[in-house]
């Protein structure tokens, strides 16, 4: 069971909002190492973080946090992705297997798919403890969500049964079920910028079905040619096109979402790479492909078709990229270590000090020293104060200029020592 | 010589031993036998003309009581640089005669200053009530007019607290320890039993503080210091 999941179980997320000029990071989780890789928009992995069986990942509606679906162990890591540490764990009944996962636009509730329960599961996102459970029929094993646009709906893909369950966000019941062709192992789904079509991926029949939301019923079946096994799909930010990766094959195809046709490209990936799950960058310019086999993340230039390998963790599954806007940064971080004297006792603080944005926008800075988050100040402020830091120390921080849609600027490090 | 002075000072303490406590007594006797080694013109003086000393020490040396009020600072430059506004100091003083130079001196004493942390520019205030005893020489500079001269030293006891307006170090501190103490000045008369005292002191004392916060730290500073003022006397 375990082998044939990983096989037939890559899956699609995208960040809510892809800007243009945006900072993006590429998670992939890597199976049997327990961990997520953390890649920057240079396909640099700056960051490692332990988790357990990764197996999904998606992000909250302003990219501030990633929900990691931890296979074997029930439960899903929130990791705050400013410091790419695990802030918060959500526990699910014993014998969870979880597997998809959706927000909703709100970003208060997450949709969890239960594999093993066949359920689903509504998560609130303030104390990450399960409000809701919705049973689904017996064997459906739901796999891949996605959330509707407008969040009225969340469509659960189920791998026993090809069928779609619409599950209605506000009474939490399934409202409806759409019915693909039968025994095809459907898998994971995207939908289109417009929300319009949800685009689900068949493994058995090597197609990809498409759905018209507005009616609830498939409209398309677009049949691949390169290989078997689709897997993963992922349409670009101007929903173009979509791309899907055949996890037995080795191959990305592309099919065109105005005609529902096959492009003739489509990118060879090397043999017995396994690519599983496909992500793309803000831009549209970058497919990032989960390589199971070769434990490498495919980077693939759309443009130019050049592809580069970054190596990861073991047996990569999950990838998702999540992006935030490049905002411009205050300026002049300055810092000192100063003495707070009283004469009679004293104490060391940090003084920082800044320049605010020239840009209007900003409404909070985030300051963190030592990848902790001190403090979240108005943007009229200019400085803060750190107080009783040790002696003989080093503290690192980091300013952050945010938003109220949850942009941020370029981070302003700056170390610090007390004498 | 001193000695046998010594032995006159005891028996004039005597009769605190019969209704204080012992303890006191002996510690009083200690510290008289300590100070009287301060004022050897005044032992020498009693000795070489004891049928005369007490009408001489009724006329230039009587006992008298004193309120004073002063404008006091710190003479540890860090204590400045912090406590700089303030410095109201108020005593009570007493004097008692030995003979005709020296008077055996008591005082209590108020003060308080208040200020801003260096760098983080936080309230703090400082208040101290010292103790002192002391021997206080006495010189009549005019035979014609009641001025007279006198110096005083000894040891002195401090109570001593600071409250600091801020979370980052204890906010109430306090110490108590013994430092000292060297005043100085000139009486003249107003009028009948009423004088007059301008005055100036130095005072030292070495007090360690602590501070309970994280990451903070306590220090030992120097909270003597100089203080000016006028005081009242009224002569017994």
């Amino acid at each position: 069971m375990k082998k044939l999941y990983f096989n037939l179980l890559p899956l699609l997320v995208l960040a809510p909002f892809f800007l243009d000029g945006s900072a993006y990071y590429t998670y992939v989780g890597n199976y049997t190492s327990d961990t997520v890789n953390v890649l920057d928009d240079t396909n640099t992995v700056i960051n490692t973080i332990q988790t357990l069986s990764p197996q999904y990942i998606s992000f909250s509606p302003d990219g501030l946090y990633a929900y990691v679906s931890n296979y074997y162990t029930s439960t899903i890591s929130v990791i705050s992705t400013e410091t790419n540490k695990i802030i918060d764990t959500a526990v699910l009944p014993t014998n969870s297997l979880p597997t998809g996962s959706a927000s909703t636009p709100d970003g208060l509730h997450l949709y969890v798919a239960n594999y093993n329960l066949n359920s689903v599961h509504v998560i609130e996102t303030t104390h990450f403890t399960v409000v809701h459970t919705i049973d689904l029929s017996p064997n459906t094993n739901p796999l891949g969500v996605t959330m509707s646009k407008n969040g009225d709906y969340v469509y659960v893909i189920n791998l026993g049964t090809s069928i779609v369950s619409v599950i209605n966000t506000t009474t939490h019941t399934v409202e409806t079920t759409i019915n693909l062709s039968p025994n095809q192992r459907s898998y994971l789904s995207a939908l289109t910028p417009d929300g319009n079509f949800l685009y689900v991926t068949n493994d058995f029949s090597n197609t990809v079905s498409v759905i018209d939301t507005a009616l609830n019923q498939p409209t398309d079946t677009i049949t691949l040619t390169q290989g078997i096994d689709p897997a993963g799909i992922v349409l670009s930010p101007d929903g173009k096109f979509a791309y899907v990766t055949k996890s037995s094959s080795n191959y990305v195809e592309i099919i065109d979402t105005n005609t529902n046709e096959l492009m003739p490209q489509f990118f060879t990936l090397p043999l017995n790479s396994f690519p599983q799950e496909i992500s793309i960058s803000p831009d549209g310019k970058r497919l990032f492909v989960s390589c199971y086999g070769i434990n490498q993340v495919a980077v693939i230039e759309i443009e130019t078709s050049n592809i580069s390998y970054i190596e990861v963790g073991s047996e990569p599954l999950p990838i998702a990229t999540t992006s935030f806007p490049k905002l411009e940064p205050p300026t002049n971080f300055k810092g000192e270590s100063l003495k707070n004297n009283f004469s009679l006792a004293s104490e060391f603080f940090n003084q920082l000090t800044w320049s605010p944005p020239s840009k209007e926008g900003f409404t909070s800075y985030l300051l963190y020293r030592n990848d902790s988050l001190i403090a979240n100040l108005p943007i009229n402020s200019s400085s803060y104060q750190d107080h009783n830091r040790p002696l003989h120390e080093s503290d690192l921080y980091t300013l952050i200029a945010t938003s109220p849609t949850g942009s941020r600027s370029t981070p302003l490090t700056l170390v610090v020592k007390t004498p | 010589m001193v000695d046998s002075f010594k032995n006159r000072l005891f028996s004039k303490l005597a009769f605190f031993e019969k209704k204080s406590n012992r303890v006191f007594t002996l510690v009083l006797r200690n510290l008289v036998f300590f100070l009287s080694s301060f004022c050897p013109l005044s032992a020498t003086t009693y000795l070489t003309d004891a049928t005369t000393q007490t009408d001489t020490c009724e006329k230039i040396s009587p006992p008298y009581f004193e309120v004073k009020a002063g404008y006091f600072f710190f003479a540890s430059h860090s204590m400045r640089k912090v406590y700089n506004q303030g410095g109201f100091d108020i005593q009570v003083s007493g004097a008692y005669p030995m003979n005709d130079y020296c008077r055996i001196y008591a005082s209590a004493e108020y003060l308080e200053k208040s200020g801003h942390s260096e760098h983080a520019g936080q309230k703090t205030s400082f208040w101290a009530i010292p103790f002192s005893l002391g021997l206080q020489p006495v010189f009549k500079l005019l035979k014609s007019y009641p001025l007279s001269y006198y110096f005083t030293i000894g040891p002195r006891y401090y109570l001593t607290k600071a409250h600091n307006q801020s979370s980052f170090v204890s906010s109430n501190i306090h110490a108590n320890g013994f430092g000292g103490f060297f005043n100085t000045g000139f009486m003249t008369k107003l009028k009948k039993d009423l004088f007059i005292d301008l005055f100036g002191e130095l005072s030292y004392a070495y007090l360690r503080y602590s501070s309970s916060v994280k990451n903070s730290e306590g220090h030992k500073a120097q909270v003597g210091g100089l203080t000016f003022g006028l005081g009242l006397v009224y002569t017994f």
